[in-house]
């Protein structure tokens, strides 16, 4: 699958795949978003469940091989996964570059 | 005294059944389990004010059900006796004073549960169609004969009339719905398909 397609993404799924750059089971990725946002991303569980499944069926993330606690499952970025939040991240980066001098009159390195 | 209760429900919204289960329990009577989508056993107990939700899903392995139900209690839910190959799930938390609490945490997904539920009507539709040609084709439902087949019961009068008429009518009565029952469940399938497709994008709409 095209990498370009499935861009840009919503700030939920930017927020899962960004905290599947280290392995974590569901519960985990919910807390890992909290934290990152500063508690303003609470993902509930039916969407989050929804999220990942959608993600796997895309295959941006799988399964870890090593399944010690069958109940919590442990999701990891796949490679077509690091290249999207890699795209997704350039992509919201250009667009800061070219916002802050038009809207803060300042240029960000 | 542990008493359990049962009620006899079909109900046609998420939402309505959602708030009927929150009635119950404020009323003491708290959701045990549900077998077959309408049957809904209950335990007598002290009054709690609880916040239900439904999801709609299927699971064929265990541990994808296993996965999903603990993803559910590590966030605070508790998941009524679930079942795999049931397609509802109940869960429950308690209801704390002026927060908004949900399963769902965006309209989008919100309004995938209700697509799932029209998806799964639409196919449980699908196998009757082959059904009810096949009736028609090898000739076990023929429209001309589901009605009166007395002969010349048009023609009679008054009391000999009546007799007839009534002797039959239990039997076409039979006839008709056993030949219109397929076609019965298709179009029930068909209104709950509709009405949760619509659903669905009612929620979408209200998306900000």
């Amino acid at each position: 699958m095209d990498p370009n397609k499935t861009i840009p993404l919503t700030e939920a799924t930017y927020y899962i795949l960004l905290s599947l750059t280290e392995p974590l089971h569901g519960y985990g990725i919910m807390q890992n978003v909290k934290t990152l946002s500063n508690e303003r991303v609470n993902l509930a569980p039916g969407t989050l469940y929804g999220a990942l499944d959608n993600l796997k069926k895309q295959k941006l993330i799988e399964l870890m091989a090593d399944e010690s606690d069958s109940r919590r499952k442990v999701y990891t970025l796949t490679g077509l996964g690091r290249q999207v939040i890699l795209l997704e991240f350039e992509r919201m980066k250009n667009l800061v570059a070219i916002s802050a001098p038009i809207l803060i009159g300042d240029t960000l390195k | 005294m542990n008493t359990q209760m049962t009620q006899y429900k079909w109900f046609l919204s998420f939402e309505k059944e959602e708030a009927w289960l929150e009635e119950q329990s404020r009323q003491g009577r708290h959701l045990i389990r549900v077998s077959s989508g309408f049957k809904y056993v209950f335990a007598q107990g002290q009054p709690e004010e609880r916040v239900y939700k439904i999801d709609f899903r299927y699971f064929t392995r265990q541990s994808d059900m296993d996965e999903y139900v603990t993803l559910f209690e590590d966030s605070g839910w508790h998941c009524v006796s679930p079942k795999k190959g049931s397609y509802n799930y109940y869960f429950f938390t308690t209801r704390k004073e002026g927060v908004e609490t949900d399963i769902f945490s965006d309209q989008d997904s919100k309004a995938q549960r209700s697509l799932r539920y029209a998806q799964y009507s639409l196919f449980a539709l699908i196998p009757f169609l082959p059904i009810y040609m096949a009736m028609f084709a090898n000739g076990a439902i023929k429209f001309t004969e589901l009605g009166y087949l007395t002969p010349g019961l048009w023609e009679m009068q008054g009391a000999q009339f009546w007799r007839h008429f009534l002797f039959e009518t239990p039997f076409v009565v039979l006839r008709v719905a056993g030949g219109m029952s397929p076609l019965i469940i298709m179009l029930l399938f068909a209104f709950f398909c509709l009405r949760f497709y619509l659903n669905a994008r009612k929620i979408r709409s209200l998306q900000g």
